[in-house]
């Protein structure tokens, strides 16, 4: 991984390059921040932390841990809730395991794919200049670290902008806000004691409430194959708002609770969008209209037959406009090529 | 020569371990189409294995076809080996179908069970009858006018999803897991998605 990052920073600042004069050929300080970024991706993936920080969603406030490690099996994370019913996600060997409140399932993905780590996404962070403006914005002490402070502001109305504090030592990131369009927090995550380990003791990742995986004993639904990729669909997606490129085109696998379903994910690097499409088979529509789930929006609308619903952290007009955009055209799955 | 190859084939049949001629009498049945199936896949695998059976097979096959008339006027006995290692030269396809975004990762099997998450719609108002809320425009500025007056945590004091079947919300709430899922590995930050699969659990 390239770290030829930091130290033009006061320079750059120096020379007072301000947000007003921001262009597509990113000064120095957008590159700098776009180091920062990287920095954080790398650091989020492949450092050993443990750490507690608290997070807040409109009027709620939780406090939650997050135990992260990473080897040459990848990497492995606990996070769990401190406070409230237990709750907890742990993601280890490919799969994912959730203890949810009350009846105390779990799910698992065996096939859940998780390449090795780090992710190198300089390029991709270079795309999102497009749809983003990156400043280093100051610095803050969080959890007793200095922290350097990246704004990430979007440049259209279709997404929401973040505001990321990051381990000077590291570029760990230790406090993230995410803003709508006047700069109101609508999430915000903060860590309040962060230790960054040489290496995390295994039975650290073992939740006394959560089996190892899915078992004989632990019933769960029976976890489902993987999805299958779709190369031939009925349904279009016209029109996306501008850098929005639909990464993921699967076809869910098909259980009791379910009817067949599509899904297609959407993302521009920083936000991504779910769309669902799942045949009502006369059942009546789950969703219509707009919803809002925290810092989610959804919109849903009952469409030939299918519920369709989209889903993502991005302002509540990108989910309607997305679900205006969805075209269902039969005759395409026809001619489609192999 | 004819001689010569006639003196040595005693002693070569002397020397050689009878599991050769085995080998070779099976070979020779199969040219014919004659070997029983049973011993078919010995036969086969041994031919996959060994070279010196390879060029055998092949002898045997000329033989045959000289026997019954069918050489071409011209035939080339390197061919087969030239073509299996043309084959061997030649690249594998590649399954790619397109090129994704280097930091897309799928996400496959992200597995969910029909109870789970169940108050993790929490919010989403399930049966809204209409669309009457959001403006027609597609315009953001549509909504950001709207997302002013949004009806923020109309949430909190209703408990969620109360009139809606457990069916429903099971499939409301797969799709919440199922797109944060997805979330973490395209997200920049791919440690949010699974804070807000936490964090809207909560028994609010």
């Amino acid at each position: 991984m390239k770290r030829k990052l930091l130290p033009c920073a006061a320079l750059a600042l120096a020379a007072g390059l301000s947000p007003a004069g921001w262009t597509q050929s990113a000064p120095p300080v957008a590159d700098e921040a776009k180091q920062w970024l990287e920095r954080m991706v790398e650091a989020t993936q492949s450092l050993n932390y443990e750490g507690t920080f608290i997070y807040v969603q409109g009027p709620h406030i939780e406090a939650m841990r997050i135990i992260h490690g990473s080897g040459p099996d990848g990497e492995r994370q606990r996070l769990f809730s401190l406070n409230g019913p237990p709750r907890e996600v742990v993601v280890a060997n490919n799969s994912v395991v959730c203890l949810l409140p009350k009846q105390q399932a779990t799910f698992a993905g065996n096939d859940y794919q998780r390449s090795p780590f780090p992710l190198s996404i300089p390029r991709e962070i270079g795309r999102l200049e497009s749809h983003y403006q990156f400043e280093i914005v100051g610095t803050d002490r969080i959890a007793g670290l200095e922290t350097r402070i990246i704004a990430i502001k979007p440049r259209d109305a279709w997404r929401f902008g973040y505001r990321l504090w990051l381990d000077e030592r590291n570029g760990m990131v230790l406090r993230s806000a995410l803003l709508d369009d006047h700069g109101r927090p609508l999430e915000q995550l903060m860590f309040t004691d962060l230790q960054v380990k040489p290496q995390i003791d295994a039975a650290a990742f073992q939740s006394p409430a959560l089996p190892e995986g899915p078992s004989p004993a632990n019933p769960v639904d029976t976890p489902s194959p993987a999805g299958e990729p779709v190369k031939e669909s009925a349904w279009r997606v016209e029109q996306l708002p501008e850098g929005f490129v639909k990464v993921l085109h699967t076809r869910l696998a098909e259980s009791a609770a379910r009817h067949p379903t599509e899904h297609l994910v959407f993302a521009d690097g920083l936000a991504t969008i779910s769309v669902f499409l799942e045949k009502l088979d006369g059942a009546p529509a789950l969703l219509q209209g707009a919803s809002q789930l925290g810092s989610m929006n959804a919109f849903g609308k009952a469409m030939e037959g299918y519920q369709v619903l989209v889903v993502g952290e991005v302002p509540a007009a990108t989910v309607q406009r997305i679900a205006a955009a969805i075209q269902y055209d039969p005759a395409q799955l026809k001619a489609a090529q192999p | 020569m004819a001689e010569k190859t006639a003196e040595q084939r005693p002693a070569q049949a002397a020397h050689e371990v009878a599991p050769v001629d085995l080998a070779a009498s099976q070979l020779s049945a199969m040219v014919d189409g004659e070997l029983p199936d049973a011993e078919m896949n010995l036969a086969l695998r041994r031919l996959s294995r060994d070279n010196d059976t390879q060029g055998r097979w092949e002898r045997y096959h000329l033989i045959s076809d000289a026997v019954q008339g069918h050489l071409p006027a011209v035939f080339d006995a390197g061919f087969a080996t030239r073509l299996r290692e043309a084959i061997d030269r030649e690249p594998l396809p590649q399954p790619t179908v397109r090129s994704l975004p280097a930091w897309y990762k799928p996400v496959t099997g992200f597995a969910l069970a029909a109870s789970v998450v169940l108050t993790a719609l929490f919010g989403l108002q399930l049966t809204r009858p209409d669309a009457a809320l959001m403006p027609d425009s597609n315009s953001p500025l549509a909504a950001s006018t709207s997302s002013a007056s949004r009806p923020v945590q109309a949430v909190s004091l209703n408990p969620p999803a109360a009139e809606a079947s457990e069916p429903t919300e099971a499939r409301l709430n797969s799709y919440l897991v199922n797109h944060n899922g997805y979330a973490s590995r395209n997200s920049v930050n791919g440690m949010l998605p699974y804070v807000r699969m936490v964090g809207y659990q909560t028994n609010r």
